[in-house]
């Protein structure tokens, strides 16, 4: 048996789930002391099932109060979550740009000092300056200066050559080995920008996450030793408590991942559209191989664009509930999608939407929450995105099998039972108006078992 | 005189991804923060008609040549246009008047407001090619016999290459200096004057650029973009359908000069006929067929649609399962002449087969 339990800003929603079927499911409001509530929501679940068997694991949603936390250092909704950030940026490139500042007010919201220093390195993994270490430093103690435990380290074309990050790293934490450092290859992925963003707000979640994993791992203890703890990732996935200490970045975006991954077993399909609806919109996501559809480098729900991968939804109002309902009829009668409502008040639109018997929609999850049952039901998982060159087809063969078996070690270190990961996704794509032999690699492997 | 502000970016950005198949809407937010950076600076820039210029004025055409993926690893700091510009007005000897686009389509379209927003000069509302094509010698202005040198070359670790050599030459030249310098090049080329270009340019192509732009921002719904675009540029739509299949590699004939690895994709229709439309592409997408039938092909710009979206899907993006729209933009008429089909149809691509446009001209 696994739990899944989503925290937002009020309220604890749980649900226990065995062999993809929900047995139980709660919601309590939050009061103090917290901690205690929630041991006993999930004494609440365990109690009457122990006959049955044991909890394996218990899986926490927290990006709720991750991204309230990174809103409030903007200014912007929820007082009572506490505040993210702030943390210094380095950036390594060969010149320094026109402009200092980030583009988006929320990253510059948590940054609290932007340095440049000169190094980096091209795609093709050549180094484009030499790294200027002593300015490296200097940078780093003007942003010390302003009180920053966290730094934001960026260098152009880490995630193919990380040597300069690495030789940074190496020489800030000789002289501040107190200060927190996240290193943009670290989180990975193709653009400078993408790789900022992704490392300034890791960076400066920092803090919060080693908070909520510290308390959840208590609370997960109190069902005993057997029970393990785990916190969903942006990808449908699930992560261990010390990987979501270092990437607390993973833990974005995960409710309506598992909301689509929740449909899709709460459907028993493994492959559908799903529309999440709530009270003025409809998300349009995919369920494929039995996982939520994710991208990297998508806006997401805070608006900027992360370099992790977050689920691909398409947004439309409740008004174009009628034109969006024909195109995914027209699309595929047989089965057009599966209609999920992700708020109470959301269930009138679905209802709406699957009135029409024609019209190949159907409807889950009015019931239950369907994000706590994905989130129950999660799996380690990897992403890995990179940029190759392949002189043949066989020598891209070849990379890409190494990738994918390094996707699938991911999978197996990150708690998987040995030999359960699935490559799920495995692309090469051709890099356009570059000699012919550059591509894009991406890998997403998973553990293949259902609970 | 029109002027291009902030305020026109988001148009001009999403009117640059439809005439750009291999990009599509790929975030180029660098490219994009950089541009608005400087008209933020330097101000609107005045978009002029070619005829409004006196017929002496010198211009010069402001294009990249390299890759999408580089200029996202590492985007333009800003600088790269007041370098190349001088450099070249130095070989010159001379300033330039005006700006012009090597092509208003892609990151290409971005880049030449930036250069005109930089040095503070007038972008003519004209380009060479009216599309995305591979080689910075397939423009209309080779095709009229300008020259495309002097040219002078940017990287993005701000080294300043000046060349001198012919079309053929500098386009091979240029691609083995951009692959050495990190995938990416700024570069102003085919120096001329005003009187030169107006039997050398495609005229009004950042105007369409924006009104294109400016029905894929306000779109609502399909409906209604798909009767703007074939209101506003002449769009057909092709076909509607599931991308099934993704392939590199495919085979061609002819020559293969160019720098992508050809690619298909193929998408499976969803009623009717259920025919299959398979896309060709290196780099961009060059070539539709549709049961054994050519039915759009290079020098048309094609392109896909996301349904749902209504946004462009690049080929560097596009994903089996996607559902796409898959239109046919028609190109400039002097890309359908007999040397405009010689020098960017599917032939000159290595496919062995007829634009659709030759056929009914027999």
């Amino acid at each position: 048996m696994r739990i899944g339990v989503r925290l937002d800003a009020t309220r604890a929603h749980g649900v226990l789930v065995h062999a993809g079927r929900v047995l139980a499911s709660s919601s309590i409001s939050k009061s103090a002391p917290f901690d205690r509530q929630l041991t006993g929501l999930l004494r609440q679940f365990t109690d009457p099932f122990t006959q049955r068997g044991t909890v394996d694991s218990v899986t926490w949603d927290i990006s709720a109060v991750l991204e309230g936390s990174l809103r409030r250092a903007g200014h912007k909704h929820d007082s009572t979550a506490p505040v993210a950030g702030p943390v210094g940026v380095l950036r390594l490139l060969p010149r320094s740009p026109y402009a200092v500042g980030h583009t988006s007010a929320l990253v510059n919201s948590l940054v609290a000092h932007v340095g440049t220093a000169r190094g980096g390195h091209d795609l093709f993994g050549t180094e484009l300056a030499p790294i200027d270490l002593e300015s490296a430093a200097r940078e780093t103690a003007k942003a010390r200066a302003t009180g920053v435990t966290a730094l934001a380290v960026i260098a152009t074309g880490a995630s193919g050559q990380a040597a300069h990050e690495q030789l940074v790293a190496a020489r800030l934490l000789g002289e501040y080995p107190d200060l927190r450092l996240c290193l943009s290859h670290e989180v990975g992925g193709l653009g400078l920008l993408e790789r900022e963003t992704t490392t300034v707000v890791n960076a400066a979640l920092f803090d919060l996450a080693e908070e909520l994993v510290t308390r959840l791992e208590g609370v997960t203890k109190a069902l005993g030793g057997a029970t393990s703890c785990w916190f969903a990732s942006g990808d449908g996935g699930r992560v261990t408590p010390r990987r979501l200490r270092t990437l607390p970045v993973l833990g974005l975006s995960t409710t309506p991942a598992a909301a689509l991954l929740g449909a899709a077993i709460l459907s028993a399909r493994t492959d559908t559209t799903v529309l999440l609806t709530d009270e003025n919109t409809i998300s349009i996501g995919h369920v494929r191989d039995g996982l939520p559809h994710v991208e990297s480098d998508l806006r997401g729900t805070l608006g900027v664009r992360l370099s992790t991968p977050q689920p691909a939804l398409t947004v439309r109002p409740a008004r174009a509930a009628a034109e969006t309902a024909a195109l995914l009829t027209e699309q595929n009668p047989a089965n057009a999608g599966v209609v999920v409502p992700v708020t109470p008040e959301g269930a009138n639109l679905a209802d709406w939407l699957t009135s029409d018997p024609h019209s190949g929609l159907s409807a889950v999850g009015f019931d239950v929450d369907p994000s706590t049952v994905g989130t129950a039901c999660a799996e380690p998982s990897a992403w890995l995105d990179l940029v190759v060159t392949a002189g043949t087809q066989d020598d891209l063969h070849r990379q890409q099998s190494l990738l994918e078996q390094r996707a699938l070690t991911l999978v197996e270190a990150g708690g998987a039972r040995p030999g359960s990961g699935r490559v799920i996704r495995s692309a090469a794509t051709s890099l356009g108006f570059l000699r012919g032999d550059v591509y894009r690699l991406r890998v997403r492997a998973s553990a293949g078992t259902r609970p | 005189m029109r002027t291009i502000s902030v305020d026109d970016l988001p148009a001009i950005i999403a009117g640059s991804a439809l005439l750009c198949s291999a990009a599509g809407d790929t975030s180029l937010d660098g490219l994009h923060n950089v541009t608005a950076e400087l008209l933020r600076r330097g101000g609107p820039v005045s978009l002029v008609e070619l005829s409004s210029l006196e017929p002496r004025a010198l211009c010069a055409a402001v294009g990249v040549i390299g890759g999408f993926a580089p200029m996202i690893e590492l985007p333009p700091s800003g600088h790269e246009p007041e370098l190349a510009i001088r450099a070249l007005e130095a070989r010159l000897g001379r300033r330039l008047d005006a700006l012009v686009s090597l092509n208003a389509a892609g990151p290409n379209a971005l880049f030449a407001i930036a250069a005109a927003a930089a040095l503070r000069l007038p972008l003519v509302d004209c380009d060479g090619m009216g599309r995305v094509l591979p080689l910075i010698s397939q423009t209309t202005y080779a095709m009229a016999g300008l020259s495309i040198g002097p040219l002078s070359a940017v990287s993005l670790a701000g080294d300043v290459l000046v060349l001198d050599s012919d079309q053929h030459r500098s386009d091979s030249l240029l691609r083995a200096a951009m692959q050495a310098a990190g995938g990416w090049m700024l570069c102003a080329m085919y120096p001329s004057t005003a009187r030169q270009l107006t039997t050398a340019a495609i005229l009004g192509s950042t105007s369409r650029l924006l009104d294109v732009g400016r029905l894929l921002t306000t779109a609502t719904d399909r409906g209604s973009l798909l009767n703007g675009l074939a209101s506003t540029v002449k769009a057909r739509l092709i076909g509607s359908g599931r991308v099934v299949e993704l392939g590199h590699a495919t085979r061609t004939t002819g020559a293969r000069h160019y720098p992508a690895v050809p690619t298909s994709v193929v998408v499976d229709e969803y009623s009717g006929t259920r025919r299959m439309i398979r896309l060709e592409g290196q780099s961009e997408l060059l070539l539709a067929i549709i049961d054994g039938v050519v039915a759009g092909a290079v020098p048309d710009v094609l392109c896909l649609i996301d349904r749902h979206e209504l946004r462009v899907l690049g080929m560097e993006s596009v994903a089996v399962g996607d559902h796409v729209d898959v239109l046919i933009l028609p190109a400039a008429p002097t890309w359908h002449t007999p040397e405009g089909l010689a020098l960017a149809g599917p032939r000159a691509f290595g496919f062995p087969v007829r634009h659709p446009g030759e056929g009914a001209r027999r």
